[in-house]
């Protein structure tokens, strides 16, 4: 790397009484990238982002901004812009007011005039493309509206760093597309160091230059999105981002023997003998039509951008999900009750069976509903 | 919604009868308590004709009572007013041992019965008391004197703006503390320019009430002041005094003047009272 990072965090833990929040976490982000701290709820990303601000304190480890130590810094001389995750807008101040909030609480000899400000706040809200409402209050806007104008609150004292905590989370889907496109669009323009928070993986494959994968604490990996979704590190990542199938398997003499299906590509270290997991992706079980076949047709989705097919290979067994691109599925029209052979395209092993507790799919998206 | 008239009135569980006989038992009950004794207070303090009833509030008695009420309020109210906006901020927004016994303690006043208040205070100021003797020899005199008066209207009253805001600090959080210190406020700009205005009603309500109390007090201030008339006699005590010297005009002239504050609190109570249900409604979520 050329530069210093614009935010190192080193060895960084914390604790809230008995509950770890974060443990030895390290961390260089560049400047000018748009970065997304990925993580279920309780695995410390907005912990991290709050103490990146200067909201909380590590309690052990350092953090850098551009090369020096912030732990010495209170949180008004770091200069941060934060959007918080509600937004935390000045409920009896006009939107105008709010966005100037922060040029109008600078000392004297740095404020800027009155004039001057006005024309500041007008350009932001220009900028977020919600000029026209200015002389509003926060409770006449819609969700999207005060999720713009948390943002220009936040670039008005032209921050060096933009950290946003969830920042679509309250937004209805169809607004929430809609905004990340468009924040993306604004980070591009402004070159800002962005860091955001969320539970969303779609959110963060998407938007982020790279993404930072928490859990329990700790990261987990840190990659591009291509990355962390085509090689998860560790059965956690693969848990997280997207389906996956966790098949039970042995290892022997360096091949996962799977009895009902045939591993072409694997990925990881098969070189301990003994059980292990493997973790397929929908898209990469393979299915033929055969009458002798291990496997049974269970359930075929057809609606949507790709068809879902639902296998059963042991009755009582948890059943393995495939997924096939609608031409695809044209030339079989599997039904429920078909015999089928099965081949993974592609797998990836982990040997040693991890010993925390694993998050399905499932888990997670009952978990972002609660949230 | 063919049977829209029937079913409104099957919607009421509570036939006619019943709810005639509540609207009166309620009236009947104002009338008797609140009512009929306001109307009482003014009638006998102008038996005698508007003369008679400005001659009793010249009394030198007198104005030297309303004086002393109003001293007393103007020290007491801004002192609970500052104490109740620590109290509630250090309430609501930090977390700390010893929280709960806070809150309890801040609730005692009206748990204690104000003779009670009172007597606390001679037993420590007074001159046979734990203090007395040392603030005696210093030259300070506290119990059957200005300060003694003020110290229990202090006490009597200190609960009504704290509770007033603690329950208004805590549902609004700390996010908007923690954006203006993001955003490069200080401390004080934050609590002056945030947090004020957002409890600025509450506040006003708190304060009122507070007030009305501090002037009203009767018991607490009874038991230290030593009723000496011209020096240590609030309008409540000196109401006591005239009446029991069968000057009736006197004293409910003196006591129309404590009815009309509570009528301004009451009126002021219900402005604010409307002002934050509008606010609420324009700004609800």
């Amino acid at each position: 790397m050329e530069h210093s990072p614009a935010i190192h965090a080193k060895g960084i833990g914390k604790r809230f009484a008995s509950f770890v929040a974060l443990q030895n976490v390290d961390l260089e982000i560049r400047a000018g990238e748009l970065l997304a701290l990925l993580g279920p709820s309780g695995s410390g990303k907005t912990t991290l982002l709050r103490i990146i601000a200067g909201l909380e304190w590590p309690d052990e480890g350092d953090l850098l901004l551009d090369g020096d130590s912030a732990l010495r810094r209170g949180v008004r001389e770091r200069h941060i812009g934060f959007v918080f995750q509600h937004y935390a807008l000045f409920r009896h101040m006009s939107v105008m007011e709010n966005v100037a909030f922060g040029l109008r609480v600078m000392a004297r000899q740095r404020r800027p005039s009155d004039a001057e400000i006005r024309s500041r706040v007008q350009k932001l809200l220009d900028l977020v493309q919600i000029g026209h409402l200015g002389d509003r209050y926060p409770s006449q806007l819609s969700g999207g509206e005060r999720q713009r104008v948390a943002l220009a609150r936040a670039l008005a004292i032209e921050p060096s760093v933009l950290l946003l905590d969830e920042p679509f989370g309250a937004l209805d889907a169809k607004v929430r597309k809609e905004l990340r496109r468009w924040l993306r669009q604004l980070h591009d323009r402004l070159a800002m160091t962005t860091v955001f928070v969320t539970h969303d993986q779609e959110e963060a494959l998407e938007l982020a230059d790279r993404v930072v994968v928490l859990g329990h604490g700790k990261i987990e990996q840190v990659g591009t999105p291509e990355e962390v979704y085509g090689a998860p590190r560790n059965p956690f990542v693969f848990d997280f981002l997207g389906q996956v199938n966790r098949v039970r398997c042995q290892v022997r003499s360096g091949r996962p023997v799977v009895p009902y299906a045939h591993v072409e590509q694997l990925n990881g270290d098969a070189s301990r003998d003994g059980p292990g997991t493997l973790y397929v992706r929908p898209h990469d079980v393979v299915l033929q039509r055969d009458p002798a076949g291990p496997a049974t047709v269970r359930f075929v989705g057809v609606v949507g951008p790709v068809v879902r097919l639902e296998i059963e290979v042991v009755v009582g067994a948890p059943v393995l999900e495939a997924e096939m691109p609608h031409h695809v599925y044209a030339g079989y029209r599997f039904t429920a009750g078909d015999r089928v052979s099965v081949r993974f395209r592609a797998a990836t092993l982990f040997s040693d069976v991890p010993t925390e507790p694993q998050m399905t799919p499932a888990d997670l998206s009952l978990m972002s509903a609660d949230l | 919604m063919a049977t829209g008239p029937r079913s409104t009135i099957s919607a009421r569980t509570e036939p006619r009868v019943v709810r005639w006989l509540l609207i009166f038992i309620s009236l009947l009950f104002v009338g008797t308590f609140i009512v009929l004794p306001l109307v009482t207070v003014f009638t006998e303090a102008l038996r005698q004709g508007v003369r008679a009833y400005f001659a009793a509030l010249a009394d030198p008695d007198a104005r030297s009572a309303i004086g002393l009420t109003l001293t007393v309020a103007a020290i007491a109210v801004p002192l609970n007013l500052v104490f109740g906006v620590v109290a509630a901020w250090a309430i609501a927004k930090f977390e700390f041992r010893g929280k709960s016994l806070l809150i309890t303690l801040i609730d005692l006043p009206f748990s204690v019965s104000p003779v009670i208040s009172g007597l606390i205070y001679v037993l420590l100021f007074g001159l046979q008391g734990w203090l007395g003797p040392f603030l005696s020899e210093q030259g300070f005199k506290i119990i059957f004197a200005v300060p003694g008066i003020v110290l229990a209207t202090i006490f009597v009253t200190f609960p009504f703006v704290a509770r007033e805001l603690i329950p208004l600090m805590q549902e609004q959080g700390t996010d908007e503390e923690e954006a203006a210190l993001v955003l490069g406020a200080s401390g004080w700009q934050t609590f002056r320019r945030v947090t004020l205005p957002n409890i600025r009603w509450g506040l006003l309500y708190g304060v009122l009430l507070c007030n009305a109390r501090a002037m009203g007090e009767f018991g607490a201030v009874s038991v230290v002041s030593g009723h000496i008339r011209g020096l240590t006699n609030t309008m409540p005590l000196h109401v006591e005094i005239l009446y029991n010297e069968y000057n009736f005009v006197a004293s409910f002239a003196v006591a129309s003047l404590l009815a009309l504050l509570a009528l301004v609190t009451l009126s002021a109570k219900s402005a604010i009272e409307w002002k934050i249900g509008r606010g609420l409604k324009g700004r609800g979520h």
